[in-house]
């Protein structure tokens, strides 16, 4: 059975320098994500940073660690898969499609029913959320996964949605009109029903990718948290939704409550994904009705605007979704992958058969429901996933005014501010390919390979030196 | 429509945006400022652009 204790004695083991235990105190508002910057800055893999003593808004320490960078690393995300950094959308795809059905255990079997406190026993703010950035209104949760069922199928949907706990029992949600919680919220509010739902927070990265993952709708999270897994997500029933109502197991936390129809809160401003705040919206909310957690579980928060949805989770979902549609659309694509310098940008490698390739590749990629912007296909010499390489293939291997394709009015990222209307942008792609033979194109430059295999630089730089250069001291 | 619109908190004087749609279907909401909590129309917060030039 793998979760976020598993993970964590698991990769302690071979990597236990990014595992940083913190024990001074640290204050949640915007401390603890200075820190946490501070160290994204400073290190080249970002560790896990668990703050043991966070000091919540009421000046008390809490009772419980607080998780942040978790999801921060591509390479550990991988290593999670058993898969690299290059291959990791090609194995997260494969994953994903060998969905398992998930596991029903008695609450008895339930890590996460270690404690249980219902009604006006539940006070959100003893919890260690952090508030992140300059303009959050308070303590949000961010890597919860928000999840309810479809009343038409009883399908389950897990989404990450942000939460502003905005009192004890209060959760402001973020649930995006168009997303598939939006959906089913939507014909809840439709038969002038409240939703039930949970926020789980606290697993296995790997049920993280799992559940995180774009589907079809209805398709069920928790069968893709499972098949990423590699074995079922165990669930339990709810405490106050209905033995019906199943949730994650072996999660560190699960809030339970209804979303009332018909009702809406301000909520934000808040520091999102694009690295703006979003404006403040009116938006629905839930009343907890309980919490479960373990006895002293991990708070797991995304730090969002920063290397969780930059290099993390939040591109590896979107490459595997997408590597999946592009190779439908074009089988010639070889890998895909969505920089770590802006969210909204995929860049494409892919042997081309034909010269309408690259355009085709760019159409799916901007049609597919993955919030991508402007898409670069580049051949299979370029390594997508080196930046300099990428910018030098954009300028020696495109003219824009016949390699350009732009498409105007179409759905845009709601965060994206350089949009002029709200929900309305142009999409748009650049193929960076050589032309086809009998087409020439010039060959780029190279050394001998028998050459390069022959030279080692610690043969005629000191290894010191090489050490001081590489780190930059 | 403008994306977002400006107001400015009547208690502590502090700036910050709404995103224009949800306020301007909304003309009865109250928004809330995100510093110190207090609650009041957009229209007491001087919005910028004026809901006028919205459209």
């Amino acid at each position: 059975m793998k979760d976020l204790r598993t993970f964590f004695a698991d990769y302690s083991r071979l990597f236990p320098e990014e595992i940083v235990s913190i024990d001074r105190a640290v204050d949640a508002k915007w401390h603890a994500s200075a820190v946490a910057t501070k160290a994204e800055r400073a290190c080249k893999t970002s560790p896990v940073l668990i703050f043991n003593q966070l000091r919540l808004l009421n000046g008390a320490i809490s009772a419980y660690p607080a998780v942040v960078n978790l999801l921060s690393s591509r390479r550990r995300l991988a290593w999670t898969i058993e898969s690299t950094v290059e291959r990791f959308a090609i194995d997260l795809s494969s994953r994903i499609r060998q969905k398992k059905k998930p596991l029903v255990v008695s609450k008895s079997e339930a890590p996460v029913k270690e404690v249980v406190k219902k009604g006006p026993e539940v006070n959100l703010l003893d919890y260690p959320a952090l508030v992140q950035h300059a303009w959050d209104p308070g303590q949000y949760i961010t890597a919860g996964f928000l999840t309810c069922y479809d009343p038409d199928t009883g399908i389950d949907n897990c989404a990450l949605q942000r939460g502003w706990i905005k009192k004890e029992r209060e959760i402001r949600i973020h649930i995006g009109h168009h997303s598939h919680n939006g959906m089913i919220f939507s014909k809840h509010e439709r038969a002038k029903k409240g939703m039930k739902a949970i926020y789980w927070i606290g697993h296995h990265p790997a049920a993280y990718l799992g559940a995180e993952v774009k589907l079809g709708f209805p398709e069920s999270h928790y069968e893709s948290a499972g098949g990423v897994l590699g074995e079922p997500l165990r669930l339990v029933p709810s405490e106050t939704l209905g033995d019906d109502f199943l949730v994650p197991a072996d999660a560190e936390v699960v809030i339970e409550g209804i979303i009332p129809n018909g009702q809406r809160r301000p909520e934000a401003p808040f520091g999102e994904h694009l690295g703006y705040f979003g404006g403040q919206t009116l938006s629905p909310y839930m009343d907890v009705t309980c919490i479960t957690h373990r006895k002293k579980p991990y708070w797991l928060t995304i730090l969002c605007s920063h290397l969780d949805e930059k290099e993390g989770i939040g591109g590896a979902r979107r490459e595997a979704t997408l590597y999946e549609i592009l190779r439908k659309a074009v089988p010639g694509v070889t890998n895909v992958y969505r920089p770590a310098s802006c969210p909204i940008h995929l860049y494409i490698q892919m042997k081309k058969r034909k010269e309408s390739d690259p355009r085709q590749a760019i159409l799916a990629a901007i049609s597919a429901p993955e919030g991508i912007k402007h898409v670069f296909v580049f051949d299979e010499d370029i390594n997508i996933f080196d930046e300099p390489e990428v910018l030098w293939a954009i300028g020696t291997r495109s003219q824009w005014d016949k390699d350009l394709v732009v498409v105007p009015n179409c759905n845009a990222a709601g965060l994206d501010p350089s949009c002029e209307r709200d929900g309305m942008g142009t999409r748009a792609g650049i193929d960076c390919t050589k032309p086809l033979p009998p087409e020439v194109f010039e060959q780029r430059t190279f050394i001998p390979d028998e050459i390069m295999n022959q030279v080692l630089i610690e043969d005629y730089i000191p290894q010191e030196t090489l050490a001081k250069l590489t780190h930059g001291v | 429509m403008v994306r977002v619109t400006y107001v400015t908190c009547p208690q502590c004087k502090k700036e910050y945006y709404l995103r224009t749609e949800d306020f301007s279907e909304n003309r009865d909401a109250n928004t809330e400022c995100p510093f110190c909590t207090k609650e009041f129309k957009p229209e007491e917060g001087h919005p910028h652009p004026p809901f006028s030039r919205r459209e």
